[in-house]
């Protein structure tokens, strides 16, 4: 073989390597099989499971409120979400009317929290594709969230913020005032992160046209969220099915065009500034009143199933409950986002280069804890 | 706590052993009655079913406002690309998959499917029932989404799935013995990988000799 030799005769072995399940980049225990021929990938198989701690079976001998603890630990970045999706879930089971002061509360702990998942994502995205700095921007205002949630809750990360039929505690004097001093500040934040990418030439190159599927197909496989949103498809469960309070709110749900990493990029960014809208209005009209229905201590609802989903920073967070009448769930089922849209990943990777898969993991925004369960 | 309260909790049981039957309920919520909350309510999906699909639709049942048909096994493909391509109903979207277990039942085991409407905000609940050992006809043909979700329910219950390309266990590892969501499965995990919690004399073997008292 001489070293003048063109590329294109030379013999190519198509090359399997294990990507995880200890990579800083996949975010997680995620371990990918990818098959590569050269720099390109033409196969990709994810390995799931490394964090599979048995939660569905676990909720069988639990009582209904002792769920909600473990609701936190599925999706951990946004455990607000899953709180607020499991309460509604068995609200709706026992038909429980939940009072406006509470939903409007959890509403804005909610939009809180998708801000700082968002921001964790943006954060971790960039770190992963190689621009450093917005990863400590977006940590410094997610630190200011999490001071809110803990003086709410106690909690920074699992919060057990809710309980079934409202609040656990009322939001502590002066909160409302810190949450509006956040909201005055986090704009010009937000500006900040997308001075550093949104036009950023590296940035760009990163990512456009990177890991592009149609509308058609993301539906088809699965995927909600944003990383629907981004290929056009203005599907969201808040204006979809309506659930709490959303109905009240005036918000757009951003949608992108070409279906890439940087349209999704877009649409979580836009998702991040709606969410201040929501908030706002929710600080403004924020009724008195009490924050927990009459619900008894010790929770027997009647035999019967329901599947309630609410918008969750990554898609539709789905819970299914089969009552058999008992004050333990017969069945709980819990549908992660990431789980479904995971599965789409091997579509995305298959002609890109090594390097876009890191990129493409991120665009995804899963967490291993929602995956697994 | 009173003498009613404690009823719920399961025997503890071995492997294998059915659990006893629970007492019969008395619902305590505070919230609906019964009659609401199973209150047949108008929907689309159903009518259309019931139209197009006579024979293949076993059972409709309403609760919280949401339809829950169940259909017959082998209709199930059928009934489901019909959702799917329907021009009025357009449920592209497979939003979940799910199985249940009733071991007492003849017909063991219940896949819950929600198919979502995108474009007309449809909703619907639909289910098969089948035996042990029967296979389900997979739907991964007519959604791709349905692949893992037909794994997971092969995986946590052993439900075998006729047609699917990559039937394989997706959470647990290859070579786990058993499905954990079945209902005789105990939920603290097989009586052998808790020998230490059970026995207090029990003198954990070498590991480094390969002289293990279980296949992990």
């Amino acid at each position: 073989m001489t070293v003048n030799e063109p590329a294109s005769t030379l013999d190519t072995d198509i090359m399997e390597v294990n990507m995880g399940p200890q990579h800083p980049s996949t975010h997680g225990v995620l371990r990918l099989k990818l098959k590569i021929d050269g720099e390109t990938v033409v196969g990709c198989e994810p390995i799931i499971g490394y964090l599979h701690r048995g939660t569905e079976k676990l909720c069988e001998s639990l009582s209904y409120p002792m769920v909600e603890p473990i609701t936190d630990r599925l999706d951990y970045v946004c455990a607000m979400s899953e709180n607020l999706g499991y309460m509604g879930a068995v609200e709706k089971l026992c038909g429980i009317s939940v009072p406006e002061r509470a939903d409007f509360v959890r509403v804005i702990m909610v939009e809180l929290n998708r801000i700082a998942s968002h921001l964790l994502w943006l954060g971790t995205h960039a770190l992963d594709i190689g621009a450093m700095t917005v990863f400590l921007y977006c940590f410094r205002e997610r630190e200011m969230i999490l001071d809110l949630f803990e003086e709410f809750c106690g909690a920074r990360l699992t919060y057990n913020a809710f309980r079934i039929g409202g609040l656990l505690e009322d939001l502590p004097p002066g909160w409302t005032g810190r949450c509006r001093q956040f909201l005055k500040v986090y704009p010009a934040c937000q500006k900040e992160y997308e001075d550093l990418l949104t036009k950023n030439r590296i940035w760009l190159k990163r990512t456009k046209g990177i890991g592009v599927i149609s509308g058609e197909e993301a539906v088809e496989i699965g995927l909600t969220g944003p990383s629907l949103r981004g290929s056009g498809v203005g599907y969201d469960v808040r204006k979809a099915h309506p659930y709490s309070v959303y109905k009240r709110f005036e918000f757009d749900v951003p949608t992108g065009e070409n279906g890439d990493t940087y349209d999704r990029y877009l649409v979580r960014m836009e998702e991040m500034r709606q969410s201040l809208r929501i908030i706002e209005q929710a600080l403004d009209t924020l009724p008195e009143g009490p924050i927990r229905a009459k619900v008894p201590n010790w929770l027997k609802p009647l035999k019967g199933e329901v599947y309630h989903s609410v918008e969750s920073p990554r898609g539709e967070q789905g819970f299914y409950i089969v009552s058999d009448g008992t004050d333990k769930p017969y069945r709980m089922r819990f549908r992660g986002p990431s789980f479904a849209n995971l599965q789409a990943l091997p579509q995305l990777c298959v002609g890109h280069l090594v390097a876009d898969v890191v990129a493409l993991i991120g665009t995804l925004d899963i967490v291993l804890g929602d995956v697994d369960r | 706590m009173n003498e009613e309260t404690k009823g719920g909790a399961p025997p503890a049981g071995g492997e294998g052993e059915k659990p006893a039957p629970r007492p019969a309920p008395r619902a305590r919520t505070g919230g609906l009655s019964e009659e609401e909350l199973t209150k047949e309510v108008p929907s689309r999906v159903v009518e259309r079913l019931k139209s197009s699909f006579p024979d293949a639709i076993e059972e409709v049942t309403y609760f919280a406002g949401n339809p829950i048909v169940v259909v017959k096994t082998d209709r199930l493909i059928e009934v489901m690309s019909f959702l799917k391509n329907d021009a009025d109903l357009y449920m592209r979207q497979l939003a979940d998959l799910c199985g249940a277990d009733y071991p007492d039942r003849p017909q063991r085991f219940e896949l819950i499917y929600q198919p979502n409407s995108i474009r007309h905000g449809h909703r619907i609940t639909l289910k098969i029932r089948i035996a042990e050992g029967e296979e389900a006809p997979s739907l991964t043909g007519v959604w791709k989404s349905a692949n893992w979700f037909e794994r997971e329910a092969y995986d946590m219950l052993g439900i075998r799935f006729k047609g699917h390309p990559n039937l394989t266990r997706i959470l647990l590892s290859d070579d786990w013995v058993g499905h954990p969501l079945r209902k005789e499965y105990p939920t603290e995990g097989r009586p052998e990988d808790h020998m230490l919690l059970r026995d207090p004399g029990f003198r954990p073997p070498d590991i480094m000799t390969g002289d293990l008292p279980f296949k992990p």
